[in-house]
């Protein structure tokens, strides 16, 4: 085998193993869904700066369908390759594509890294749901 | 350096930034999957230093379609980036090296942009950030090892015969 080759090879197997220890670190460091009752607070905060307080005890484990429980809020959007993504809250309607506007989510005062589907729900959790601008 | 070749450069730039920015916006539907990383090394291999420019430019381009972002800044230093490994490597011919090289970009794309959440959000931001992206940079870079591997070699001798007329 021509030692170019060989190199190539080493590295493409390198390439694959760090592909799998990324894996390992994601499996591992994300966090774990928690079953059983969960007591949160959501505030909506709208294009005017009003909010809108909620409380819910959910047994959901991810934000998604928690807020679907959540009697007086609505939601509406569309699926995409990153998940739900919300367009709608409340009637509220946030376009991008029209003024960079977007909905942004927050959970316990820092901006949620996980879409809706994926966020995680845990007791206590104070989420907060913001219409923003895109700068 | 005469003003022919001068405004032959500056075309040159203009026309590979409309290429990145047509390539991005043409794969924006499918999440992670794009070919700017197979572009960027073939303009760095075949018109070098020229790739730079074409570069930044694209940078701008992307502001000025989805606004400005904390990935604004991270633009700023992972496409040159990019560039400049693969003016460094240029001389590689094997379709598989630069597939490899692409796979690498794309696996670490997330872990490279973290770097800037660093500086703004600190090093717990930076590594919660990273870690739940891991899934796209995994699709990231296996998207664009198959691509360039599909694509280096056709793309490569068109350039080639192009740079040469």
């Amino acid at each position: 085998m021509k030692k170019n080759t060989r190199n190539l090879l080493i590295a493409l197997c390198v390439l694959v193993v760090l592909a799998l220890v990324f894996l390992a670190i994601w499996n591992y460091a994300r966090p774990q869904p928690q079953q059983g009752s969960k007591a949160i607070t959501v505030d909506v905060v709208d294009d005017q700066g009003e909010t809108r307080h909620y409380s819910l005890k959910t047994d959901e484990e991810y934000l998604h369908g928690a807020l679907n429980q959540i009697d007086g809020l609505t939601l509406d959007g569309y699926d995409s390759d990153y998940g739900y993504y919300v367009t709608t809250v409340n009637g509220l309607r946030a376009d991008y594509t029209e003024d960079g506007a977007y909905w942004s989510f927050y959970i316990n005062g820092d901006y949620c890294m996980e879409g809706v589907d994926s966020q995680v729900v845990t007791d206590g959790d104070a989420f907060t749901i913001q219409y923003e601008l895109a700068q | 350096m005469n003003w022919r070749s001068k405004a032959r450069d500056i075309a040159l730039c203009g026309v590979m930034a409309a290429m990145l920015e047509l390539g991005k916006l043409a794969l924006n539907a499918i999440a992670n999957v794009e070919v700017v990383t197979l572009l960027v090394l073939l303009f760095a291999r075949h018109f070098r230093w020229r790739v730079f420019p074409a570069v930044l430019v694209f940078v701008g381009l992307e502001c000025l379609v989805w606004g400005l972002g904390p990935w604004s800044l991270s633009y700023l230093y992972i496409w040159p980036l990019l560039a400049a490994l693969g003016l460094v490597f240029r001389k590689q011919e094997s379709p598989l090296f630069w597939a490899i090289l692409a796979g690498f970009f794309g696996l670490c794309f997330g872990l490279l942009c973290a770097f800037n959440s660093l500086l703004t959000g600190g090093f717990y931001y930076a590594i919660t950030w990273w870690v739940s992206g891991i899934p796209y940079d995994l699709i990231h870079g296996a998207a664009n090892f198959v691509i360039t591997l599909v694509l280096w070699k056709p793309l490569d001798r068109l350039l080639t015969r192009l740079v040469s007329i």
